[in-house]
């Protein structure tokens, strides 16, 4: 099975460091969809089917912690697993985001064996439901 | 504000981060190499930010350095027209992840922040941040790079924090 995964960030920098990485991990992953922000990718989420969101939280439009909320109420999306990618180290913040339903947090800069690992962990655990 | 622990902090900070995120190495540029502003035409990124305390981050480098960040956090072909073309955005997201780094660094990884969005520096600013006593100078690829931590109300480093 290959899995299919959506980058989201303003900055095209790190959405090509995450796609690069990605590609790294030698995962089965089979196509990886690209947003610039929260609005952006609900769309894209609306449209096809993604195994696992990576996203910022500060951009324009639509943040990060935005999109978790509006993933949680929408009954199509909140079982999809959202993986916040910050520079913020908080960890006030980042348990904040796991009562607000994230599954993991990669600080940056980031590794690909950092993204493997959390992929790994998140959807070996999505299997097993 | 102990001002000399918080630049402390944020040259350590974008040393480790420039060699993590961009593979590239940095010395402390010391005064005497130091470009006046006559003949320094730097590209600047601002950010602000807000929370336990709230300020203005700029970093200022070399317009040369931009394409190197880019094709060394891309892997794209130095000198190529990608990495010119992808240089700025590259600049603006060294700026986002030295900040937030610095800021969990140097205040503790309780202590919430919130960051704007990376910006273009106000060219009028080049002037009083590279004539100023404050600021760390760096030499990077033989570039110099000047960071500006402006900070509204600062209180104490956290003493448990990982402060350099």
């Amino acid at each position: 099975m290959a899995y299919t995964v959506m980058v989201i960030d303003d900055s095209e920098t790190i959405r090509s460091i995450l796609v690069r990485s990605l590609a790294m991990t030698k995962l089965p992953i089979d196509a990886v969809v690209q947003a610039a922000n929260g609005r952006e990718a609900l769309i894209k989420l609306r449209e096809q089917w993604v195994d696992i969101v990576f996203s910022d939280i500060h951009m324009p439009e639509m943040n990060g912690i935005m999109l978790v909320n509006a993933m949680q109420e929408d009954p199509e999306l909140r079982d999809v697993p959202i993986i916040i990618v910050s520079t913020e180290g908080s960890t006030t913040r980042i348990e904040e985001l796991k009562k607000m339903g994230i599954r993991g947090y990669l600080r940056k800069p980031f590794t690909p064996e950092a993204i493997r690992d959390v992929i790994v962990s998140t959807l070996g655990a999505w299997d097993e439901q | 504000m102990n001002n000399e622990s918080l630049y402390r902090t944020l040259k350590s900070v974008a040393m480790s981060v420039l060699e993590d995120a961009a593979f590239v190495f940095s010395d402390e540029l010391p005064g005497t190499a130091r470009p006046s502003i006559d003949d320094w035409n730097p590209a600047g990124v601002s950010l602000s930010f807000t929370g336990e305390t709230s300020g203005v981050f700029r970093l200022w480098a070399d317009e040369a350095l931009l394409p190197v960040l880019a094709a060394n956090m891309l892997g794209l072909e130095p000198g190529s027209a990608d990495a010119r073309d992808k240089g700025a955005d590259a600049l603006r997201e060294m700026v986002n992840i030295i900040l937030g780094n610095f800021l969990t660094d140097h205040f503790g990884s309780e202590a919430v922040f919130d960051l704007g969005l990376p910006s273009p520096a106000d060219p009028a600013r080049a002037m009083a941040d590279c004539s100023g006593d404050s600021g760390v100078w760096l030499q990077v690829e033989g570039s110099a790079v000047l960071a500006i931590l402006d900070v509204n109300h600062p209180r104490a480093p956290d003493p448990s924090g990982k402060a350099a």
